[in-house]
């Protein structure tokens, strides 16, 4: 017998009068009307489809709030009877649930009369008191109590593999707050006390989306102050998804650049936006999977066969058909690389990759990302056309599909003030700037980009040309003009524009100027951009990181082990998938088919 | 971080303007390069603290208030406590707008005779009936100029060459290295590239009003080029001359130089044969080629040497010359023998 996880959520139980008996239109097509029948054929056509879809299995029921449209009593009496009768018709064991209050769910009209009553109300009380006809709905349906003061609500262990850990991100939520919260020092207590937890692979569920596919903002519904900092509480405890609700709009998204994934089931029950709800079936074998199923019911109008569900393909919907929760094996990188289009309107970021240090799968990801910064550099990116495609070949090894113009990018005053800003904030969040001995500028670019954080830090400062244009440059210009043989550098920081597999830098540590790099103890590099092709992580430069890679060139490189490396924007660039024969097997370069653009010098090349 | 502090045989010189430019660009985003006029607590908090961290040999410190025409209130109480370190304080420009937030009225000293303008060239922030400073020449270019060329001096910058100019056809007898001068002398090279974005307002302003592209045609010069263009707001473009990107732009994606005005920043400029490059290279776009700037330009003629009109398409914040190229042990050779 199978397992699914029934994702419902926002189903917005309504009044079908207000208080007093005036008609209030609403949107959900369940209500509180006396002629439950309508409300009933809802009810009762989901049952039907799941049962039909997935006539054997054992249903995991996860509603993830807004139950009700105003957390009045009656809304929620309605709600619980259609919900008993949804329970019932599926054969759900009430154990087998886990369901979040939203922020519709909290009675707003008993706030304020209890403000009214007692200005200096506490927190624990106002959450008593808005949720009093929540945590009776709650007991009726669950047979437990709600407590309205834990940010954890309630856990669910599915097949004894997956524990979806319920958090309430209304608890803060008043007649002020309307954005969802979770208060993070309560969270890292509650969370510490959840038994066992390291036995299961953790899903969050909150009723609030923390990122956004139908408003045009990253943000979501969450409050930004809280937001990062709770994301990074999520991923550095190892959870990796998180199932929610709110936004009325059923997605499926990265954040951080694929390090949390975040799944929206939408509205089950909304007569103006579309209704969805997803059914993810469980699969347990070496890996732990969860198919990602989204149902959609068809618009009607007084049509004869009403509330139909269907199953929607994916495949032009940007969500992915299923989640790998848990991976036993490492992913494996092909040794050929395809050729791909690249389309600028597809964002080619790292979303669904998984982090992966030294093969230690569960280390937790060290990376920068601010929306400020990283997603405002891919904007501008866009917006100046600065992405290239075509063949760009930067040394006889060194050779792409792609090229970001960065010179095209400082160009313009305000976009370069954006990436000084940039660099400068990455080495204030990260805290580089604790015991830095010395900033390098590496190339034109790197050289423009870290003059803020040089003077900003008031660092001692040199800067290098690139690697594959060392010959081009006078003898003074190749100077790194410090010393180090009393080892007064022990923190050095490159900053660079783009860093590709880091090749270059660790010639340039190794080879170029070894004497000094030689009494190193560590040595960052921040760029803007990395276009290689491994999951972001800070040790990624690294040989011994590369070393494990099945593409990776032991020979032609450097062996450089002390590189701590963040980058602003990832980026992935296709390539050439040609080794060292590319002048014989490479026909648009052989026969000048197209534009061959060359950063370097290859007459000498050609010579031997 | 100060980068204006210099220490001369009298006294220790703070230039406030060029710190608040440091405070408001660096330190915050304020982005007003050096156009902001008026000067924050902040600033003078930060050079109260730099004296107090120092032991300066002199006891007199001047404060050269050059382009301040407003003060953020509380300010004069951070001055005397500066003054309360055991220093003699000695303003130097001051605008007439400043005087009642400095209370000038307070002190009584005539020796302090106000200019044309209403305001102070220079100001005795103290009452001494007679002081050795009455007799010393405050010059604020002067300071700044003795002090670039003890630096060059001092530090072996200027390194031997003998290398043969191809495209001039000279002998080089020494270079010049201010990639090393940057690194080095850090951070008045800040105050150096400061000093040169003032001049470049003072004489081209009405260039500025052109909004010019700085061009930063090598990798030294893209440093400077790149604190050039937040001090002065400017665009900028890298003109990499002799590499590849120029090629690129030319297949990819071509600028239009059409109608758009360049400066072209430089390091050192020393017979201008790379500036020329570049300048043809500008025109030929159809670009329209203002000028060029530079840390260090080398004089080998002068413009009434060449008899040239007065449009000084030159601006660096310091030259080498027939004035000083000995004493620098700068100089360039042909074959031909001197007469």
């Amino acid at each position: 017998m199978g397992s699914i996880i029934l994702h419902i959520s926002d189903l917005h139980v309504s009044l079908d009068k207000k208080i007093g008996g005036e008609s209030n239109p609403h949107d959900s097509y369940l209500s509180t009307s006396l002629d439950k029948e309508p409300s009933f054929q809802f009810i009762d056509r989901f049952i039907d489809t799941i049962k039909k879809d997935f006539p054997a299995s054992r249903i995991y029921l996860l509603v993830t709030g807004d139950i009700t449209n105003a957390g009045e009593k009656k809304e929620f009496e309605f709600a619980l009877e259609f919900l008993n009768r949804m329970i019932l018709g599926l054969s759900i064991n009430t154990e087998d649930i886990l369901l979040l209050p939203g922020d519709h769910d909290l009675n707003r009209r008993s706030m304020e009369i209890l403000l009214v009553n007692k200005e200096d109300s506490t927190e624990a009380e106002i959450n008593i008191c808005k949720y009093k006809n929540f945590s009776e709905f709650y007991y009726g349906l669950l047979h437990k109590e709600f407590d309205p003061n834990a940010v954890i609500c309630s856990t669910l262990i599915v097949n004894d593999s997956i524990l979806l850990l319920g958090l309430n991100s209304s608890i803060q939520i008043n007649l002020a707050q309307r954005l969802g919260i979770i208060p993070l020092q309560m969270f890292e207590e509650e969370l510490a006390k959840v038994p066992s937890l390291k036995d299961f692979k953790v899903i969050a569920c909150t009723h609030h989306n923390l990122t956004s596919s139908y408003e045009d903002k990253n943000n979501g519904q969450w409050e930004p102050s809280n937001r990062d900092v709770f994301i990074s509480k999520l991923i550095s405890s190892g959870i990796e998804f998180l199932f929610t609700g709110n936004e009325h709009s059923n997605s499926a998204k990265s954040i951080k650049n694929g390090h949390l994934t975040a799944s929206d089931a939408g509205t089950i029950s909304s007569k103006q936006y579309e209704s969805t709800f997803k059914v993810y079936e469980v699969t347990i074998n070496d890996d732990i999977i969860l198919s990602n199923k989204i149902y959609v019911l068809q618009k009607i109008n007084n049509n004869d066969l009403p509330y139909q569900w269907d199953i929607r393909t994916n495949d032009r919907f940007d969500q992915p058909d299923s989640f790998t929760v848990s991976q036993k094996k490492p992913p494996e990188i092909d040794e050929h690389i395809t050729e791909m289009v690249v389309d600028l309107d597809d964002r080619i970021t790292l979303d669904s990759e998984v982090v992966e240090n030294d093969g230690n799968k569960n280390e937790v990801a060290d990376y920068y990302y601010d929306p400020e910064f990283s997603d405002v550099l891919y904007d501008q990116m866009r917006k100046i056309n600065v992405f290239h495609s075509g063949h760009f070949h930067w040394s006889e090894t060194s050779r792409a599909h792609n090229w970001i113009d960065v010179s095209k990018l400082i160009e313009d005053k305000e976009t370069l003030d954006i990436l000084m800003n940039a660099i400068a904030d990455v080495i204030n969040v990260k805290e580089i700037y604790k015991d830095l001995d010395l900033i390098i500028g590496l190339g034109y670019e790197g050289n423009i980009i870290a003059s803020k954080s040089v003077l900003k830090y008031g660092m001692p400062y040199s800067f290098l040309p690139y690697s594959y244009r060392y010959e081009e440059h006078h003898k003074f210009e190749k100077e790194l003009n410090f010393g180090n043989d009393d080892g007064k550098f022990q923190n050095v920081l490159i900053i660079t524009d783009v860093v590709n597999d880091g090749r270059t830098i660790r010639k340039l540590i190794k080879k170029r100027h070894g004497d000094f790099f030689s009494n190193v103890k560590n040595v960052f590099v921040v760029s803007l951009f990395y276009t290689g092709q491994e999951s972001i992580n800070k040790n990624i430069l690294n040989f011994n990181y590369l070393s494990n890679q099945p593409w990776f060139d032991k020979e032609n490189d450097e062996e450089v082990n002390n590189i701590t490396f963040y980058t602003i924007k990832t980026l992935k660039v296709e390539k050439c998938p040609y080794g060292k024969d590319f002048r014989q097997q490479c026909f648009i370069y052989k026969d000048s088919l197209s534009c061959v653009n060359l950063f370097y010098d290859e007459s000498k090349y050609l010579k031997k | 971080m100060i980068i204006s502090h210099i220490n001369t045989e009298h006294y220790a010189y703070f230039k406030l303007h060029a710190e608040e430019v440091i405070s408001s660009n660096y330190l915050n985003d304020n982005n007003e390069g050096i156009y902001i006029r008026s000067l924050q607590f902040e600033t003078v908090n930060r050079v109260y603290e730099h004296i107090k961290s120092i032991a300066l040999n002199n006891k007199y410190i001047v404060l050269d208030f050059e382009f301040i025409d407003y003060l953020q209130a509380n300010i004069l109480d951070k001055i005397v406590d500066v003054r309360d370190l055991g220093y003699h304080l000695v303003f130097i420009n001051l605008a007439p707008s400043i005087l009642t937030s400095l209370s000038v009225k307070t002190v009584v000293n005539h020796k302090n005779v106000k200019n044309t303008i209403k305001g102070f060239d220079i100001f005795y922030f103290f009452s001494d009936e007679s002081c050795e400073m009455y007799d010393v020449e405050i010059n604020s270019r002067k300071i700044f100029y003795e002090e670039f060329k003890s630096r060059l001096k001092k530090g072996n910058y200027i390194v031997e060459y003998n290398k043969v100019h191809t495209s001039s056809f000279v002998y080089l007898k020494s270079f010049i290295d201010l990639k090393k001068f940057i690194s080095h002398e850090t951070p008045f090279i800040y105050f150096s590239i400061y000093y040169l974005a003032v001049k470049l307002k003072k004489k081209w302003s009405s260039y500025l009003d052109k909004n010019p592209i700085l061009v930063g045609q090598s990798l030294t010069s893209a440093f400077v080029v790149s604190i050039l263009s937040k001090l002065l707001k400017l665009q900028i473009l890298i003109f990499d001359k002799i590499g590849p990107i120029t090629k690129l732009y030319n297949k990819l994606d071509k600028p239009n130089f059409e109608n758009k005005n360049y400066i072209i920043v430089s390091d050192l400029v020393c017979l201008g044969t790379e500036v020329k490059i570049t300048k043809n290279l500008i025109e030929f776009s159809g670009g329209k080629y203002l000028g060029n700037i530079s840390l260090v330009k080398v004089e080998t003629l002068t413009r009434d040497d060449m008899r040239l009109d007065n449009i000084d398409r030159t601006i660096s914040v310091f030259s080498v010359s027939d004035k000083n190229n000995i004493e620098l042990n700068y100089n360039i050779y042909t074959n031909l023998k001197p007469s």
